[in-house]
């Protein structure tokens, strides 16, 4: 395509803009029509109410490790950090019995200390003493999972019966644990967008040197930025326990893919200072309806795998060859 | 006299110091020291065989993903490549094929799979985590299909790469040693090993310098993935089966071992010697902990605190190498204002 075109294009049809920009939601609509003509069970409420629940603990930790993306560093520890504050607040709240409010208030103090804790100890080496985000965080992983696993014995840890229950609860026919999710996202969206911290956050992002000239401290954004997703992480764990009812403590293995998979479909650059918070609800969404419709076509675990990485692939793909090509050609 | 003296220790210092994997080697010495001393059957000579026979499915990958880690690039994917290769070897001989044709499919799907992702990354040019993340992906789904979850064992006669000797030597020992004698040739002795160098420093010079950057990054990639697929054929020889787990969270093994060895996540620079100490490392910090009880289960967090002591101890160095140098600067600043100073 011709940069003439190209411009052409973008500068007339609204729709197409919107599109190239966010070329996640044509991949959801795409989808959407897909399942829809080939499970006629897909389109019902019940399928994007159980999505909705299912996908809240993934949707808090990728916010957590959005906010370590638009840095330019990655968090590989986010998925074990929240199995290991999942399995710690399960431990101390302890077994099936109903437990008071207190107790649970106590509990998600104890899953956000324990994500705090992480989310310190990799802003601290990272921040401020300068190693690589991708060893530090894949050693705090190794060192939150392998304790969750010690603790445990690799065995899942029931939670409380309240907090189950409290998962199935409904406002105005949506999930209130995917509200609360949201109003998590919305809140970080907000900060992310209209405090300072967050303008320095996407400035260091994208010009590191630059950032530093601005005479920001860039070495106490950077290890707040990790601290803070540490202790989001630590909230997505405790989220956990009430939408799967258990604290896993192998959870975070498996989840490392969708977290990161999904906020790069949404469009947050892994190079840094580019990207949104709000954009990790669309990667999210998307992972959450092809999980959804894979499952309502009745397709094998392994297919399952193999669709998710491609569409990884083509999403992203997308997002960086379709969208910066088109952004190179306005400017 | 005295003077002479020392600056033939800074040189041997300097010769001996400077080599990446020179504080590995260190490490893995003392590490050696303190388990003969922690306990006894340490020294034993089995024990050490013992070592090196783990030791050969980390080492075997570590040489492979120390070329794409040299180009600044990185590979997620081995997990699902180690997985993929086992389960066609094992069903392949489960169809009753010889075991040179199954070897050959094996490492043939591995080679493929590795070219795919040098491609994926060279032509999207995606991130390479992301690219290889999703390969991981579809690796381990192809690979589950294949086998649909179930656990395969090999037939006694097909084991030859695992449990074979040559010569009194286990055949893994001497293929991981043939490996790292290749490895070492092309990294050392060809221009490819001085291009994907070239690659790490700076992908955009190597472009404008006209180096061959896409057969470069194929080829590292391609490397990668036939050492995963050799490593997978000797790993279930070895074990004499398959499990569905087969791989799972291996990449962050031998990535760590690479890293342990010296090797810039940045990419231009480290060493085959190194990537494979780091290997043996990580194997021998297991076998104490075994030697001393501790339960298997805290073995991932003590894998996870000598990675980031590793990681301290590295950033320690460079930071007192930068201030040495800037120190320097200064002191000959100083030098030449102290001289103009006396001119005026």
């Amino acid at each position: 395509m011709s940069k003439q075109k190209n411009k052409k294009l973008i500068g007339k049809n609204p729709i197409r803009e919107f599109f190239i920009a966010y070329p996640a939601v044509a991949i959801i609509i795409l989808l959407i029509i897909l399942f829809s003509t080939l499970a006629p069970g897909f389109l019902r409420i019940s399928t994007f109410r159980n999505a909705m629940k299912g996908n809240a603990y993934l949707l808090v930790a990728a916010v957590a490790e959005t906010i370590v993306l638009l840095t330019g560093g990655i968090d590989l520890s986010v998925s074990t950090v929240m199995a290991f504050s999942a399995v710690v607040s399960c431990l101390y709240m302890g077994g099936v019995e109903t437990v008071g409010v207190g107790t649970i208030v106590m509990g998600l103090i104890v899953a956000l200390g324990a994500g705090l804790i992480f989310g310190m100890f990799n802003g601290v080496l990272i921040g401020y003493l300068g190693m690589q985000p991708f060893i530090v965080t894949m050693g705090t992983r190794l060192i939150a999972e392998g304790v969750a696993v010690a603790l445990t014995k690799s065995v899942a840890v029931p939670g409380p019966e309240s907090m189950v229950m409290f998962g199935f609860k409904n406002l105005l026919g949506i999930p209130i644990v995917f509200l609360l999710a949201v109003i998590i996202l919305i809140i970080v969206a907000i900060g992310v967008k209209q405090s300072g911290w967050g303008r320095k956050l996407i400035l260091l992002g994208s010009n590191r040197e630059s950032a530093r000239y601005c005479g920001i401290n860039v070495r106490r954004v950077e290890a707040l930025a990790y601290t803070f997703s540490g202790l989001l992480s630590g909230l997505a764990g405790f989220f956990t326990i009430i939408v799967l009812g258990n604290a896993l403590p192998t959870i975070g293995s498996t989840n490392l893919l969708v977290i990161i998979g999904a906020v790069v479909l949404g469009g947050t650059s892994m190079a840094g200072g580019e990207g949104s918070i709000e954009r990790t609800f669309i990667g999210i969404a998307l992972f959450a309806i092809l999980t959804a419709g894979l499952n309502a076509i009745v397709v094998p675990y392994t297919i399952q795998m193999i669709i998710e990485g491609l569409i990884i692939f083509v999403g992203y793909s997308l997002s960086v060859n379709v969208t910066a090509k088109s952004v190179l050609a306005v400017k | 006299m005295n003077n002479k003296g020392e600056s033939a220790m800074k040189n041997i210092r300097k010769n001996i110091m400077e080599k990446p994997w020179c504080s590995i080697a260190i490490a893995l010495i003392i590490l050696c020291i303190f388990s003969s001393f922690a306990s006894p059957g340490f020294l034993q000579f089995s024990n050490f065989r013992g070592i090196l026979l783990s030791a050969t499915t980390t080492g075997i990958m570590a040489v492979g993903l120390t070329f794409v880690l040299l180009t600044g690039g990185i590979d997620i994917s081995i997990g699902g490549i180690i997985y993929l290769t086992a389960i066609i070897y094992c069903v392949s001989l489960k169809r009753e094929l010889s075991v040179p044709v199954a070897v050959v499919l094996a490492v043939g799907a591995a080679s493929l799979a590795g070219i795919l992702n040098g491609f994926l990354v060279y032509k999207f040019k995606m991130e390479p985590m992301i690219t290889t993340l999703a390969t991981l992906n579809v690796y381990k789904g192809i690979g589950l299909a294949i086998s649909g979850g179930q656990n395969f064992s090999v037939p006694s006669e097909a084991t030859f790469w695992g449990k074979g000797q040559f010569l009194n030597i286990p055949v893994p020992i001497l293929i991981l040693i043939v490996i790292i004698l290749i490895g070492s040739y092309l990294f050392r002795r060809t221009r490819f090993g001085t291009f994907i160098r070239a690659i790490g420093n700076s992908e955009s010079s190597a472009k404008e310098s006209h180096l061959p950057v896409m057969k470069s990054l194929i080829t590292a990639y391609f490397l990668t993935g036939i050492s995963a697929g050799i490593a997978g054929i000797i790993y279930v020889s070895r074990t004499g089966g398959l499990q569905g787990n087969l791989g799972n969270g291996i990449e962050f093994t031998v990535i760590a071992a690479v890293v342990l060895g010296g090797t810039k996540l940045t990419g231009g620079s480290g060493t085959i010697a190194g990537s494979v100490l780091g290997a043996i490392f990580l194997v021998i910090i297991d076998n104490i902990l075994t030697m001393l009880g501790a339960s298997s289960y805290v073995f991932t967090a003590i894998r996870g605190l000598i990675l980031l002591f590793a990681v301290a101890a590295d950033r320690a160095a460079v930071v007192r190498q930068l201030t040495a140098v800037r120190d320097e600067k200064y002191k000959r600043l100083r030098q030449r204002e102290n001289r103009e100073g006396a001119r005026i």
